[in-house]
């Protein structure tokens, strides 16, 4: 259920703005008759705020302020188990996606700045060296949320099992890797 | 019928029924001429001795206890007519599912075997001669209102099935009679005319009215009302038309979803898949006010909270004629059900009849069918009719009949009877039409005089096997007294006996034709003579094949219950309970059966076991 700040947030619909997201996932987010078959296989669902089969209706009612406050975009995971059940065909991971994407480019905080962070530092680590890393990741990611000294002993175990090397791992060719990130920054992806 | 007394013969199923009940003090029950024991009722040597044994005996009257099966059904039915004892005069007391094979303890379920008998034989003594069959003779004409592919196709059919259609071009203005007999008057542009017809066959004509929407405004389409109508193929193929040629924004704010069928699954599919949004309403969430010549629609979306549209057009109500449908349905004397269609019970089994018999519906005056269904179902129809049209003659046996003498003329009978069953005239007394009358009792019950006597249990006849079955041997506990509706508790019932699962013997079982045959006396007696509780079990409402048996049992129990109040017993004794016949499971929960597989049917049963128990 949606927190009642989330519900107290405007109920006006926006007719617009489904096809927007419907053009950026590249799904007929309209073909969703709520069955709820995504909602009952995502292993996320319980932590939503708003489970996928109702994130569905509301895109299609355009409720623009309620999905882009939403917390559950950034809860995806992303394992596709929705897009295999859907009757529908729809990939539900996608639509979450787009979902982000549009929070994004609005500017603005996101509901949830430490998830959109951990994904930067990701991101980052790929660029850097063509595949993640681990001990960057982490490292980045704890100083910027501020919690170096909660997760120093953790990394530190991690480390002395050598589950979190220090040294990256680089790829070759990892220009080619950085020219991919620039074309979709091109085409508006972030 | 020169004899005298009752006589009791009890099969032992080839011996089986002896451990688990006491046979001999069955056999020597009270108040019987004779006894006879015997191991084969069904086999034509055990039907043949208890022939040749009631021949001797003369009695005028027979208690059989055995099993429920047909075949023991067959041979008491042959035996009564071998030694000339009137087929009312008998009795089958199914003493293996409904006793035997459900009880644990042997001498519980003796005293209840005992109980059972005595009740039989006090009902028999209390029956009464059937009213003689009446004769319809049907003239092979059928109705057709409709002009639509499906009337044209049940006329067609009817046409090679040696009837003759009547294909009329006007409104049906009254409609009255029975299955064979009915007359119809039909007002045309020329004037009035009259048909004699054994039966109809009716489509509504469902013209869909398309909105007056200009290109781009935003449209909603609002299929709210009591009762509520569904989305069907002429809303959703005017939505669609919208949304794909008119670039129209549309909302459908539903609650009910009608596109089971050909065509409309996929027509439903290209609606969603070219931008209408349908949206399915919290019950009394909405809430619409104009604004500058707009609609500003604010409801309830389940999980989302609450959400507001402004829509320029508010297409309310069904697209679909079904005003006209509904006034069809209340000249043809059927009751139009949610969503404005008429009644789709026993949808499966009888797709095209209603509760009035020989009246069919076909097509979009029964529901949103597409066109290759409503030719289908006027075939269908076509047949059907047959059965109660087709040229000759047809004796039907009376299920309910008026005592004139008692009558009051109050016509209550009239207006509850569910299936059209009851009929006067100026200077004529009231009359109860054979070949339309289903024998649930509804009308019974509601005779303020008690003036109706239904042939399967008559007044008296009920109250005196009510009263032989809450006397006899002690139980081992105080009784809970189940009346048994036969579409639904009934089987429930036999299901649980043929599964042998344990209830408590002091659940004694009075099966009924329908809730709605009970009246408050018949729930407080039993409280009255000991009894711990009273339950009505009988179908959901949605499904009771006499639409009214569940409503009017809720009501009799409320009144009930404030009568039991004042005579001092127990006001919270008396309670309904909705089953479907194979709802052995819930049924076994409500009589304290103990199951293990977990509480599948939720909380209501539960909490009737907990009366039942308690
Ligand atoms: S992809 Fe996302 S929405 Fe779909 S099941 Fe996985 S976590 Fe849930
Ligand atoms: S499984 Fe597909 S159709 Fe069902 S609710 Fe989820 S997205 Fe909609
Ligand atoms: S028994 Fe039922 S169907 Fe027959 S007349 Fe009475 S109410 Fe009507
Ligand atoms: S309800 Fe009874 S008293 Fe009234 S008209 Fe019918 S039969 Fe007569």
């Amino acid at each position: 259920m949606l927190p009642r700040e989330a519900r107290a947030l405007p109920g006006r619909t926006d007719p617009a703005w489904a096809p927007v997201i419907e053009t950026a996932s590249g799904e007929r987010v309209g073909l969703c008759f709520g069955c709820g078959i995504c909602t009952g296989s995502c292993p996320l669902a319980p932590a939503m705020d708003m489970l996928p089969s109702r994130l569905m209706k509301a895109v299609q009612l355009g409720l623009k302020e309620r999905v882009l406050k939403a917390t559950a975009p950034y809860l995806c995971v992303g394992c596709e188990t929705c897009a295999v059940r859907c009757p529908n065909g729809i990939d539900v991971a996608r639509v979450m996606d787009a979902v982000r994407q549009a929070g994004l480019a609005r500017g603005g905080p996101v509901p949830r700045v430490d998830i959109q962070r951990f994904h930067q530092w990701f991101l980052r680590t790929v660029r850097l060296f063509g595949r993640a890393h681990e001990g960057l990741l982490s490292a980045g990611f704890s100083l910027q949320q501020g919690r170096l000294r909660e997760d120093l002993p953790t990394g530190w175990a991690l480390m002395r099992h050598g589950r979190l090397a220090l040294w990256p791992h680089f790829i070759r060719r990892r220009r080619e890797v950085r020219r991919l990130f620039r074309a979709i920054g091109q085409r508006g992806g972030r | 019928m020169n004899g005298y007394g009752t006589a009791l013969a009890v099969c032992t199923c080839g011996g089986t029924l002896c451990g688990r009940l006491d046979v001999e003090r069955i056999v020597a029950a009270p108040g019987f001429a004779s006894a006879l024991v015997i191991h084969d009722l069904c086999l034509p040597a055990g039907s043949a001795r208890v022939a040749s044994w009631l021949r001797e005996t003369a009695a005028d009257s027979l208690v059989v206890a055995a099993c429920g099966v047909p075949a023991a059904v067959q041979a008491v039915v042959e035996v009564s007519r071998a030694a000339g004892v009137a087929e009312h005069r008998t009795s089958l007391v199914d003493l293996r599912e409904g006793c035997a094979w459900v009880h644990t303890q042997a001498d519980q379920a003796t005293a209840k075997a005992l109980r059972m008998v005595a009740s039989a034989a006090a009902g028999v003594r209390e029956s009464t001669p059937p009213v003689p069959d009446v004769e319809v003779r049907p003239s092979g004409r059928v109705l057709v209102v409709g002009t639509g592919p499906g009337s044209l196709a049940a006329a067609a059919r009817l046409k090679d099935l040696g009837c003759e259609a009547v294909l009329i071009s006007g409104t049906l203005e009254r409609f009255e009679g029975q299955a064979g007999e009915f007359k119809a008057r039909i007002r045309t542009d020329q004037g009035v005319e009259c048909h004699a017809v054994g039966a109809v066959i009716a489509a509504g004509d469902a013209p869909a009215r398309m909105p007056a929407v200009q290109a781009g405004q935003r449209v909603a389409f609002l299929l709210e009302g009591d009762p509520w109508p569904s989305v069907t193929e002429s809303t959703l193929s005017a939505a669609l038309h919208l949304a794909r040629d008119c670039g129209c924004r549309v909302l459908v704010l539903f609650r009910d979803m009608g596109v089971a069928g050909r065509g409309l699954e996929e027509l439903y599919r290209e609606a969603r898949g070219s931008g209408v949004t349908f949206v399915r309403m919290e019950e009394g969430s909405l809430r619409i006010v104009e604004a500058g010549g707009e609609w500003v629609v604010t409801l309830e979306v389940p999980g989302l909270g609450s959400v507001t549209e402004t829509v320029d057009v508010l297409v309310s109500g069904a697209t679909d004629a079904l005003q006209g449908t509904r006034g069809l349905a209340e000249v043809l004397g059927v009751a139009p059900r949610k969503g404005g269609w008429a009644p789709r019970e026993r949808a499966l089994l009888e797709p095209v009849a209603t509760e009035r018999n020989g009246v069919f519906l076909i097509g979009s005056a029964r529901g949103p069918y597409t066109t290759d269904q409503a030719v289908r179902q006027g075939e269908a129809a076509a047949m059907a009719a047959l059965s109660v049209a087709a040229p000759g003659v047809i004796a039907v046996s009376a299920r309910a009949s008026v005592d004139v003498e008692r009558c009051a003329f109050c016509l209550t009978c009239l207006r509850v009877c569910p299936h059209q069953a009851v009929t006067t005239a100026l200077g004529q007394t009231m009359r109860v039409l054979p070949a339309a009358c289903q024998g649930c009792g509804v009308c019974a019950a509601a005779c303020p005089a008690g003036a109706i006597q239904i042939t399967e249990s008559p007044n008296r006849r009920l109250l005196a096997e009510m009263d032989a079955l809450m006397n006899g041997p002690p139980l081992g506990g105080r009784p809970t007294v189940v009346f048994a509706c036969a579409n639904s508790a009934v089987p429930a019932l036999q299901a649980l006996g043929r599964l042998r699962l344990s209830y408590p013997a002091q659940v004694l079982v009075v099966p009924v034709p329908c809730l709605g045959r009970l009246e408050a006396v018949h729930c407080v007696r039993p409280l009255a003579a000991g009894a711990r509780r009273v339950l009505l079990c009988g179908c959901y409402d949605r499904s009771c094949e006499h639409l009214v048996g569940p409503a009017t049992a809720r009501r009799v129990v409320e009144r009930a219950s404030a009568l039991a109040g004042t005579l001092g017993l127990d006001p919270g004794a008396i309670h309904v309970a909705s089953l479907a016949p194979v709802d052995w499971h819930k049924l076994g929960q409500i009589l304290g059966v103990s199951c293990d597989d977990g509480d599948r049917n939720g909380g209501e049963a539960s909490k009737v076991t907990a009366h039942a128990t308690a």
